[in-house]
């Protein structure tokens, strides 16, 4: 039975001088008691769509040239939402649909209770029923969404929760007077693959329960195929296929979604592999990190955060070792310290054989050729102020690579094209380049002083799985053909799958487990890989 | 909590110390230094008598001992414990209650702490009534301009508001006492100090004639009161408009009339205009909260004046009111500039909040954009104000100086600038010593403010 | 996933475009540019000497032989200017050049040039008395900022056009009889230069303390951060007068003076700057690939932390001149030098009010002081991120 229906919706946001069109004819049905997933890359218009249903757009930013939005009752009547007034969409929201955001940390009012929060609710849609009423309903709802200790924690503050917590308040809060349909905008992205798992189960087993209609937004085809019963999929704001999860995952009919498929790291293809070779690139042996916490009237060291603790680890040339660990497992500590941008607090690194771990930053000095990093995040990968050409000549020059500027530049220009962008990049500056784009560039500045040894903390973790592949495909072309070691932070497991020989598992400061990359992902030894590895979300998971 | 406070009250010393020696430093520093010439220039003594005169000066005040020396003896003066100061000054017994001594002033020849007891008061009492006046305000003002947002009132006020910033304190001060307060244009205003000495005599209240008149009184101001703001709250834009311009243009030809006469002339046209076109504006603008206390405001001021041209006879006017007429000017020239900025930084901080991810929580919640906005976004908007409010006392202690300068009010401001002229070392020690004291119990207040108002930060 | 086409500039001429679309800030840059005109070309505009003289069929050009070494600096600075604007290169650069060979012309000037030390103003109107003069092209304004009149008696203040003997005075006269419209024309040069270099002085200090707080850390932030608390917990204007007073008045002494007392905010925002700064994947990779420190502090960090700078810079020129009119107020400020804030300081002086005397430099004050919130407030809009329109929006 229909319970949201959207017919030819147009959605143009502006951005204080032109009108842009993010929503483009979108038509799509979520029925009860069924899971709707929305998917696409970022820029595809999939959460404009949710917000244009629920009217939450930036008041005089957006307007809707076109479209219906239908929700319908057991009844069978329905109630026009787009461009309904403000009585009627206060009245729906929170009451008769349910929607949750991304960012739980920033979602909940920070100066408010969350009792008080979720109480708001029920003031505004059941102000019928009296305190010890909305009280009782308020500590079920929280038992539901698994909160522990609810009666306690309703008189905290938000941000004594963790990030999987507060999404699970949000989620409690969404559902407490039964809306008919859930909106959940990438409810998931922000969290580990652990609480990520968890949060999909709880949400499948509420809608299950309550015979909700769920409309999901992600990008994730992983948790597509997990929780989906019907899939549409989004490009630049037109709906270019939908059906159900096994057609469209299985048999997908439009190009766009075939490409997007084909780029999961799951799909690519691989070549053949060789064995690693003799002698360790870099070795940690019993590396640790602490960090001091201060407490007291002179800010004495009462303890330490030990952010890693006791790992050894290799790296051998021409092999990938892909890191992997949840969010705060120190992983990224860990490299940093690799690289000595920290100091660590005892055990040892070695660089082909050498011992550095204590060598002065003028000792460095000649070494760090050997040794580059690619970061995470696009927008600050590059110096915003230089231009292309003086990022990548300044470390040759530095380091006396070539023997003028013209044999730098030609350097430059060679270094462009292995990393497949076009020459007169040199002249532009970083903000003229999409995130793909510039994490290529930085791959590119990685490779200018021709290092061994390259660290790349979860360089594809902000980019789109489309741009992702094609960086990836780069990577494994270059430690193939050219040796280098490489040490791949990340948390995405198709990715390890695709790119790695070999893992090591990282919790809390510790490896767990290690070793080739095939037999771990097959037969995971210790227990938290296991439970990893059964989180992470997979593509041929989907049932039928 | 307690550990952080103590740290922090720690802490302040070091500062104090520091801030102290600054300014010891740039008196000892300068061409003269901190001598004995500047007490007994201009006194017409033979070089004998005057010898002795500078000898004495220099015993009393070790003004013949070098810099650093001076200088520490300044600061076991003012310890509460230390070795205590002889009547000729020399130094006596250590002593573990000496309590702290401020010195006695060059100038005045009295003790430093007579003189801040004196005007310290009259500086914290101007301060203290503009700051709950400048954060009413400028609240009401930035909750307005964040409501309207990109609408005319938001627009215009963003303007007006830079435009009084901009101002400088001293040119309004000037302008006002010379306009509102002089012989030669609107007499409006007493010219300067804080009391008329005939006011201290007379009673609290106001005095009125007889009971009649009171009544009478009350009757108009609460005539002209209630007629205002049923005006501003009621009445239709338009209708709004046209009253206020026809009132405003009243007022202002009132005003001319008041210097030139009746007759019609250049300035009747021109007051006559700016008073329809502010009028008209302010009683056009949207949000209604603030219509009706302007329009009350307006007609009290108006009953009362209205009362007594018919006659209602007011024989005393009253201490308090006497001392509230006095305060107008002195308040308002020291509190624009702050309420001009802290207008601004409310309407961006509410901005801000109103774009944030929880408030669209809220909206998706079923909230109103009303009670989003009050229950909400308020109270965190409110954060970066607090904050703020750490620099507030210190710059009005500034402007505390330009305006007692000029509206002839003996309080620390002035008392700052006549220490600093005439080179009077203690003075000039004790009021940079009270000036930091205060800056630094302001930055405290604020901090703990804070720490109360947003459940996120706890200091351990 | 689109790639992104569009060509840009540098990052300060993209700032430079996004201030000058905005309105606000182009009324602001039009009274500065008036300012500066009337600063550059003041000996022209306000002159007892006439600018062009034919006495007894001899031909003098006056007003070009009492030139000062200030007023060729002046036009030094303002044609240097133009070639620096018609130049190519980075901005800084051509900053830093400018003002270096302005500083060489000013030496030069303050060496080579000597008006005559003697300078009499009424000897114009006495030849023009005597019927002397066969033709003479005055200054729009034919009255020095420092002719007293001494030929017509004491004038004292006099109100706009009132003055009887024959005498035009736009804005009146002041206290010692000299005319109070050319006296503001030549006081647009304290005015712009107390707040250029006096910000100046303390952007440098500032730059420099708070770079070294946030790079470095540990010993060196604590120190810094007590020397800025100290700085920042003194009464700025009671330092001011403190300094002033003792160290007397001239108008070096000012500049240093506010400099030095107003550096503290600066060395917060550059402290702040440099933290945030030091966590970037590119200052990370920079060290990584064992560049020099000087050039990952100058050319990684610093380029990077100058916007906050900038908009507080602007702000901060505005309150460099009001502390020196407030200075100047309270009696304070330059002896001889025209100074609005010593025009201001009249209006109250005798018993009757001169309205002239605060409604044209005070309204002067506030046209300069808002002008510059007006461009650091246009500013602070060009150089935040949330607002800037994506130049190069990257999308995913």
């Amino acid at each position: 039975m229909k319970l949201l229906e959207i017919r030819d919706l147009a959605t143009e946001l502006s951005d204080g001088r032109q009108w842009m069109r993010a929503v483009d004819g979108v038509s799509l049905e979520v029925r009860r008691g069924e899971t709707f997933c929305l998917v696409g890359e970022s820029g595809s218009g999939k959460s404009v769509t949710a917000l244009s249903v629920m009217g939450l757009l930036p008041h005089a930013r957006h307007r809707h040239p076109s479209g219906e939005v239908m929700l319908h009752d057991e009844a069978g009547t329905g109630v026009s939402l787009l461009g309904a007034g403000d009585a009627v969409l206060s009245g729906v929201r929170g009451g008769r649909i349910g929607m949750i955001f991304q960012e739980p940390m920033t979602s909940l009012n920070p100066v408010l209770t969350i009792g008080e929060q979720i109480e708001e609710v029920l003031l505004l849609h059941r102000p019928e029923l009296d305190a010890p009423t909305r009280h009782e309903r308020i500590r079920a709802a929280l038992e539901e969404v698994r909160i522990a200790d609810a009666a306690t924690r309703m008189r905290e503050y938000p941000h004594r929760l963790s990030g999987g917590q507060r999404q699970r308040v949000m989620i409690a809060m969404a559902l407490i007077c039964e809306p008919a349909l859930l909106i959940a905008d990438e409810p998931t992205t922000a969290l580990d693959v652990t609480v990520q798992a968890e949060i999909l189960r709880l949400m499948r087993e509420l809608q299950q329960r309550r015979g909700m209609g769920l409309l999901f937004i992600t990008h994730d085809f992983g948790v597509v195929s997990r929780i989906a019963d019907t899939v549409g999929v989004m490009k630049k704001g037109q709906l270019v296929e939908c059906g159900t999860v096994a057609d469209v995952l299985r048999r997908p009919t439009h190009a766009y979604t075939q490409s997007l498929i084909a780029s999961l790291p799951e799909r690519l293809p691989r070549g053949k592999r060789g064995e690693a070779r003799a002698q360790a690139l870099v070795a940690l042996r019993d590396l640790a990190v602490h960090f001091p916490v201060r407490r007291g009237l002179l800010r004495r060291v009462v303890s330490h955060v030990r952010a890693v603790d006791g790992v050894s680890l290799e790296v051998h040339p021409g092999e990938v070792v892909a890191l992997v660990g949840e969010s705060g497992c120190g992983k990224s500590t860990l490299g940093r310290t690799l690289l000595r941008l920290l100091e660590p607090s005892a055990g040892k690194i070695l660089l082909e054989g050498r011992d550095i771990t204590d060598l002065s930053h003028t000792a460095m000095r000649p070494l760090r050729r050997r040794m580059q990093v690619v970061f995470q995040d696009p927008g600050s990968s590059l110096n915003p102020r230089l231009p292309i050409a003086t990022t990548l000549l300044e470390p040759m020059r530095v380091h006396g690579v070539g023997n003028d500027e013209d044999e730098r530049f030609a350097r430059a220009a060679e270094l462009l094209e292995r990393v497949e962008m076009p020459a007169d990049s040199l002249w532009r500056y970083p903000h003229e380049f999409s995130g793909g784009q510039r994490q290529r560039l930085a791959i590119a500045r990685a490779l200018v002083l021709e290092p061994t040894f390259i660290l790349c903390d979860e360089i594809t973790s902000a980019l789109d799985v489309s741009v992702q592949a094609g960086i990836l495909k780069l990577l494994r072309r270059l430690v193939d053909e050219e040796g280098l070691g490489m040490l791949f932070i990340t948390h995405n497991m198709g990715v390890v799958e695709y790119l790695s020989d070999r893992i090591a598992v990282m919790h809390a400061g510790r490896i767990v487990e290690s070793g080739r990359t095939a037999d771990v992902l097959a037969d995971p030894q210790e227990a938290y890989t296991r439970t990893l590895l059964a989180a992470v979300p997979r593509l041929d998971e989907c049932v039928t | 909590m307690l550990t952080y406070l103590f740290r922090r009250m720690l802490l302040m010393v070091p500062t104090l110390f520091g801030i102290t020696l600054v300014v010891f430093v740039v008196m000892a520093a300068a061409p003269g230094g901190i001598s004995v010439q500047s007490l007994v220039d201009g006194s017409n003594l033979d070089a004998e008598a005057r010898q002795a005169l500078e000898d004495y000066y220099n015993r009393l005040y070790g003004l013949d001992q070098p810099a650093p020396v001076q200088y520490l003896r300044w600061l076991n003066n003012i310890s509460p414990i230390g070795f205590e100061r002889e009547a000729d000054g020399t130094l006596g017994a250590f002593s573990l209650s000496k309590g702290p001594d401020l010195g006695v002033s060059f100038r005045y020849g009295r003790s430093v702490s007579d003189l801040l007891a004196e005007r310290l008061p009259i500086t914290l009492l101007l301060n203290l009534l503009s700051i709950p006046l400048i954060y009413a305000i400028s609240i009401a003002i930035g909750v307005q301009a964040a409501r309207s947002r990109g609408g005319r009132f938001d627009l215009a006020s963003n303007v007006v508001l830079l435009g009084l910033w901009s101002v400088p304190t001293m040119l309004v001060g000037v302008l006002f006492i010379g306009f509102f307060a002089s012989e030669q244009y609107w007499r409006w205003f007493p010219t300067g100090g804080l009391i008329r000495r005939e006011a201290v005599d007379q009673t609290f209240l106001p005095w009125l004639a007889s009971g009649m008149d009171v009544l009478w009184m009350l009757a108009i101001v609460a005539l002209a009161t209630t007629l205002l703001v049923w005006a501003a709250a009621a009445a239709s834009l338009r209708m709004r408009r046209l009253g206020g311009a026809v009132l405003g243009g009243v007022l202002g030809y009132a005003m001319a009339a008041q210097l030139t006469g009746f007759a019609p002339g250049a300035l009747h046209v021109v007051l006559t205009l700016t008073g329809a076109a502010v009028l008209g504006a302010l009683a056009g603008i949207p949000g209604t909260g603030l219509r009706i206390a302007l329009a009350g405001g307006l007609g009290l001021m108006l009953g009362i004046v209205v009362a007594r041209a018919a006659g209602v006879q007011v024989v005393q006017t009253g201490y308090l009111f006497e001392r509230a007429w006095h305060l107008v000017l002195p308040v308002v020239v020291l509190s624009y500039g702050s309420l001009a900025f802290l207008a601004k930084l409310t309407r961006a901080s509410l901005l801000e909040n109103l774009a944030a991810d929880y408030a669209r929580t809220a909206r998706a919640k079923g909230v109103t954009e009303e009670t989003v906005l009050w229950r909400h976004v308020f109270r965190n908007s409110l954060l970066p104000l607090i904050t703020v409010s750490a620099t507030l006392l210190p710059s009005l202690l500034a402007g505390s100086v330009i305006v007692e300068s000029i509206f002839s009010i003996d309080g620390m401001g002035k008392l700052a600038v006549e220490a600093v002229q005439t080179r009077d070392r203690e003075l000039v020690l004790s009021v940079t010593l009270i000036s930091g004291l205060l800056t630094l119990a302001g930055y405290l207040l604020a901090d703990i403010a804070y720490a109360i108002a947003d459940p996120r930060v706890s200091y351990d | 996933m689109t790639e992104q086409v569009q060509r840009a500039r540098p990052w300060s001429a993209e700032v430079i475009g996004a201030l000058l679309v905005r309105t606000s800030a182009r009324i602001g840059l039009a009274w500065i540019a008036v300012l500066v005109a009337a600063a550059v070309f003041a000996p022209w505009i306000a002159n007892s000497h006439p600018l062009y003289l034919v006495v007894d069929e001899k031909v003098s050009f006056p007003a070009m032989r009492h030139l000062t070494a200030a007023d060729y600096t002046w036009f030094a600075a303002f044609i240097l200017a133009i070639f620096a604007w018609r130049l190519r290169g980075p901005v800084f650069l051509r900053f830093v050049g400018w003002f270096l060979s302005v500083a060489i012309a000013g030496l030069i000037a303050w060496v080579c040039v000597a008006p005559p030390t003697l300078v009499i103003h009424e000897q114009y109107r006495e030849l023009e008395a005597s019927g002397r003069i066969d033709f003479v092209l005055r200054a729009p304004i034919p009255y020095s900022a420092k002719d007293y009149l001494r030929d017509y008696g004491d004038t004292g203040i006099e109100a706009p056009l009132a003055a009887s003997d024959g005498r035009v005075h736009w804005f009146g006269t002041e206290d010692n009889g000299a005319d109070v419209a050319s006296r503001m024309i030549h006081a647009a040069r304290i005015a712009l230069g107390i707040g250029f270099i006096a910000t100046g002085i303390a952007l440098i200090i500032g730059t420099l303390i708070g770079g070294l707080m946030g790079y470095f850390s540990g010993v060196v932030d604590m120190i810094g951060m007590r020397l800025v608390e100290i700085f920042e917990a003194i009464p700025t204007l009671f330092l001011l007068l403190t300094f002033v007073a003792f160290f007397g008045r001239s108008i070096y002494m000012m500049m240093i003076i506010i400099g030095i007392t107003s550096w503290s905010g600066y060395a917060r925002y550059v402290r702040a700057e440099f933290l945030r700064l030091r966590d970037q994947d590119f200052v990370q990779g920079a060290i990584a690939s064992g560049l020099p420190l000087s050039s990952i502090l100058f050319r990684h960090m610093l380029p990077n932390g100058v916007a906050p700078l900038l908009v507080a810079a602007s702000f901060g020129v505005a309150s460099a001149i009001l502390a020196e009119t407030t200075l100047s107020f309270l009696g304070l400020g330059l002896v001889d030098d025209p100074s609005w804030g010593q025009l201001l300081n009249q209006a109250v002086q005798s018993s009757t009010f001169n309205w002239w005397l605060a409604v044209f430099p005070g309204g002067a004050i506030f046209l300069t002081v808002f002008a510059y919130n007006l461009i650091g407030e246009a500013l602070r809009d060009a150089v935040d991120p949330h607002t800037q329109r994506a130049a190069g929006g990257a999308a995913r």
